[in-house]
């Protein structure tokens, strides 16, 4: 289990050192950014940005710089937020990405896992019908789509809660953290599914049976393990789609999230903050892809022992 | 197992396999409903005597009322809703169709080789591609689609260039479980190059998976459209695609739905559409499922 | 036959299939005696497991079965889940052909062993992983303490039907239904598991059920042999007279098959010429008539009657008369 650990983690380090480096030659490369130098402005102005990136040095060095920079959490100044650095403007953010998109995340893997196995166990009743049903729509209906529908509804026409905005409590949490979790309840749903019928028609299963010991106790002891490792393995990419997610949701719903900072940075060519933007997602992503594979082993012995 | 060892006819087997599709009611009817949407798209704005960027200042946010000539209204600069919702459909369809036949034909070449080379080379190539999968796939979109410097072709290079990564790495598991098969061996043993090899033997035999998964890929190619274009990042005004068409509907729905709801519903029986597809084709191509 | 531990009558297995409704056990019936070992012999496809799984209640989801299967005066095929949940893993145990699927591979050896003693027994965890490791032990599983903290993929095949084995005679039932438990192994194997399996029987004076093809197998541990084809019994015998002299044609050539070491090199397997016939297509006659040498016009008509032609000594052939 240890040499399964450092592995992974080892893994992950690559990964992330291979995502900072990309994402930093990415930036200096793009055309028309602040860092490539057959851009008009005015030589004081010029004499500042280089001063604040150190333009004026080697790329190499430049990149070693950045490098140091990211390990203490420090990703220079932000373009546009002039009096911000990046950093500021991640910490802001974070509180409002992460409570979307943690309770997101708890909301579509334990709707999607019971709807699931019921529909699994109880296979072609109303219950399986209605769960395919709603999976149908929600992996084919973009969530763009979906929340403003839900905000006319819910927010406009009934009143229950805000169209948007972050000062209503809990009240302002319910529609964007439902239209985060929904196409991610279709998917794990169906993936639920599907796994908990394959395995149910395992030999093992079959032996449980044999031992008499009761549906539940077969199920719960011996099914349950095997039908949820295809959801713990999607957990990487469900963790992608949400971050993917909020970037829509926090504009939609006007709230002051990182992913809402990503699409203004992106617009607005501000790049330290993009970059930085990025590089934090990519770290969430490859600490939750690790994250999942650990609770692979810890579920599968097979995976921990290989 | 005589007959597992030759190779496979992909002509016969894909005949027999569209057959297999054609029984399945709802992915025959989502062609219809597809085939209906894409002619309309293309040669439906050419009945209207306007085009979806001329602003009809006499005609500023019309309702519906089939009985003019602006069958769904306009918006608030006079232009005809529906003529923009069909000529946006346009560019989605297209960038739809065309992004995923590149992103599949670099995928499946991409897989083949590697998955047929092997060795140090193999390894070399799935690294890039497990690199590349570590990056949230928008958040790469965005990056390139910056990188390339915004418009279309840039949204198009973008998202072709992040979404072969999944043809490749099926396509590259296959390529490897054919390229120890005997036939491979026999074309190998009778002279034949890795290149013709990987053209006439591997290629070929991976048609089935690259079907089934190429037409998930035009509904994701899609998606990806709309959402950067639905952020601004996409397809810019003036021009129309569905993802903007929807960013600026929202900006009315509380008082007036309609702007939100014809490209919303568009969108959305197109993505219904292409997924019974993909699910009528892996259902009968799925090789696991014989 | 009251002093039966198991008594079947009429026993039919159908499967319902796209192509229709397909008859895999037809109308059997048999006894097995306390402490007997009864072989069922037959190729693939005869219907041989289909009659353990509709006796453990365990038929596919497509399967059904009728007729009537007291178990100690019980009916099992009229029970519910929960009730037949009160004889299986209690007084009725299973062993499973493929070892390597069908231990669950995601926990301990010692609990999926441990697990039936805690709900059928009351007994705590602890007491119930220690008897565990003593049946682990006496299926001779060396270092059986450690192993049971182990999981089934550090188990080699071998070891793990003896953990099948153990698992099944741990809450000491009074019958044991085995589904050809050494198809999947080694020869090697095969012999050591027919070993233990027989001493332990023996001892704990549990009745057998033993599917198989194999007739070496049956050969060692059987009592009474049971000859099955198309889903019917061919013959039934005490295994010395079946052994000696099998009466059915498809006996004769069953046991013409078996390859004996005595027996010159140079001669050829007698294969009986033909395939079984599929389960499907249930035509009035002897199941074995279009394989059958000496078949007559009868056979492929007239389904024959199973007849007592000695003592415990059952066939259904046309060939063959009533015993005096």
């Amino acid at each position: 289990m240890l040499l399964f650990l450092i592995r992974r983690l080892a893994d992950g380090l690559l990964t992330m050192a291979a995502l900072l480096t990309l994402t930093f030659f990415v930036m200096r490369l793009a055309p028309g950014g602040p860092f490539s130098s057959n851009r008009k402005i005015s030589p004081t102005i010029r004499a500042n940005v280089e001063a604040a990136y150190n333009l004026d040095q080697p790329l190499v060095a430049q990149y070693l710089r950045y490098v140091r920079g990211v390990l203490q959490f420090d990703f220079g100044p932000s373009f546009r937020y002039r009096d911000y650095t990046v950093a500021d403007i991640l910490l802001n953010g974070l509180p409002f990405s992460l409570t979307i998109g943690l309770w997101a995340a708890l909301v579509a893997t334990v709707t999607g896992v019971t709807l699931g196995i019921l529909g699994a166990l109880k296979r072609n009743s109303l219950l399986d019908y209605s769960t395919g049903t709603i999976a149908v729509i929600g992996i084919a209906i973009p969530i763009f789509v979906l929340a403003p529908l839900m905000q006319v509804y819910f927010a406009v026409m009934l009143r229950w809660f805000p169209v948007g905005g972050w000062n209503d409590g809990w009240r302002s949490l319910v529609l964007p953290v439902v239209a985060l979790a929904l196409p991610n309840i279709a998917y794990i749903s169906r993936l639920t599914r599907n796994s908990m019928i394959e395995t149910m028609r395992e030999n093992y299963v079959r032996t449980a049976r044999a031992k008499g010991i009761g549906r539940g106790r077969v199920i719960r002891d011996h099914a349950l393990t095997g039908a949820i490792l295809p959801v713990v393995a999607y957990l990487g990419p469900a963790t992608a789609a949400i971050i993917t997610g909020s970037i829509v949701i926090e504009t939609i719903f006007a709230l002051p999230g990182i992913g809402r900072h990503f699409v203004d940075a992106a617009l607005n060519r501000d790049y330290p903050l993009v970059m930085g933007i990025t590089i934090l997602y990519g770290f969430v992503l490859i600490t939750f892809n690790i994250g999942a594979d650990i609770l692979r082993g810890w579920l599968d012995p097979r995976v921990r022992h290989d | 197992m005589i007959e597992a060892d030759l190779p496979a006819r992909p002509r016969s087997e894909l005949s027999l396999r569209f057959g297999r599709f054609r029984q399945n009611r709802l992915a025959m009817a989502s062609v219809v409903v597809l085939t209906f949407i894409v002619v309309a798209c293309f040669l439906g704005p050419f009945l209207f005597p306007f085009t979806g960027q001329d602003a009809d200042f006499d005609a500023i946010n019309l309702g519906v009322d089939f009985t003019s000539i602006h069958l769904f209204g306009t918006d608030d600069f006079g232009r005809d809703l529906l003529v923009r919702t069909l000529e946006g459909g346009r560019v989605s369809l297209t960038i739809g169709f065309l992004g995923a036949l590149v992103a599949g034909i670099i995928g499946v070449m991409y897989g083949a080789v590697a998955g047929f080379v092997g060795g140090r080379w193999d390894r070399v190539m799935i690294r890039v591609i497990e690199i590349l999968y570590a990056f949230p796939y928008v958040i790469l979109v965005i990056l390139l689609a910056m990188l390339f410097g915004g418009g279309n072709v840039a949204l198009f290079l973008a998202i072709v260039f992040t979404l072969w990564l999944t043809p490749a790495v099926i396509v590259r598991a296959q390529a490897q479980s054919l390229a120890r098969r005997e036939f491979i061996e026999a074309a190998r043993a009778g002279g034949m190059t890795r290149r013709q090899i990987i053209v006439t033997h591997i290629v070929p035999n991976t048609l089935s998976t690259v079907i089934v998964y190429g037409s998930l890929l035009v509904p994701e190619v899609i998606l990806s459209e709309s959402f950067l274009s639905f952020l601004g990042i996409g397809v810019r005004e003036p021009q129309a695609s569905w993802g903007n068409l929807i960013q600026a509907g929202r900006a009315t729905m509380s008082t007036d739905i309609r702007l939100l709801l014809l490209p919303a519903t568009m969108l959305a029986t197109v993505l219904f559409c292409l997924n019974f597809i993909a699910d009528g084709l892996r259902d009968a191509f799925d090789p696991n499922d014989r | 036959m009251t002093d039966s531990l198991l008594s079947v009558r009429d026993l039919s297995v159908t499967f319902r299939l796209p192509e229709g409704e397909v008859t895999a056990v037809d109308r059997l019936g048999f006894d097995v005696a306390p402490g007997e070992v009864l072989g069922i012999v037959g190729e693939s496809g005869s219907g041989k497991s289909q009659i353990l799984f509709s006796l453990m209640g365990l038929l596919a989801p497509n399967g059904r079965a009728s007729g009537q299967a007291l178990f100690a005066g019980q009916d099992l095929l009229a029970m519910t889940d929960t009730e037949l949940d009160r004889v299986r893993g209690v007084s009725m145990a299973m062993i499973f052909q493929d070892p390597m699927t069908s231990l669950n591979p995601y926990k301990r050896v010692g609990d999926q062993l441990a697990e039936g003693l805690v709900v059928h027994k009351g007994l705590s965890w602890r007491a119930a992983r220690a008897e565990a490791v003593r049946m682990l032990d006496r299926v001779r599983i060396p270092d059986a303490a450690s192993r049971a903290r182990r999981y089934p993929h550090e188990f080699s095949g071998g070891m793990r039907q003896r953990v099948m084995i153990a698992m099944a005679l741990l809450v000491n039932p009074r019958l044991l239904l085995a589904d050809e438990p050494t198809t999947a192994l080694d020869v090697t194997i095969q012999s050591q598991i027919i070993d233990i399996l027989a001493e332990l029987a023996r001892d704990m004076g549990t009745s057998i059920v033993f599917v198989t093809h194999d007739l070496g197998v049956v050969a060692r541990l059987c009592d009474r042999v049971i000859v099955l084809y198309g889903g019917r019994i061919m013959e039934e015998a005490p295994a010395d007279i079946l052994f000696n002299a099998p009466r059915h044609p498809y006996a004769k050539g069953l046991l013409d098959t078996t390859p004996r070491i005595a027996a010159p090199l140079t001669r050829r397997l007698d294969i009986i010429p033909g395939t079984p016939r599929s389960g499907g297509a249930m035509l009035p006659g002897c199941p074995f008539a279009p394989r059958c040498a000496s078949r007559i016009a009868a056979c492929e008509a007239v389904q024959p009657p199973l007849i007592g032609i000695g003592p415990a000594h059952r066939t259904a052939c046309h060939l063959i008369g009533e015993a005096p």
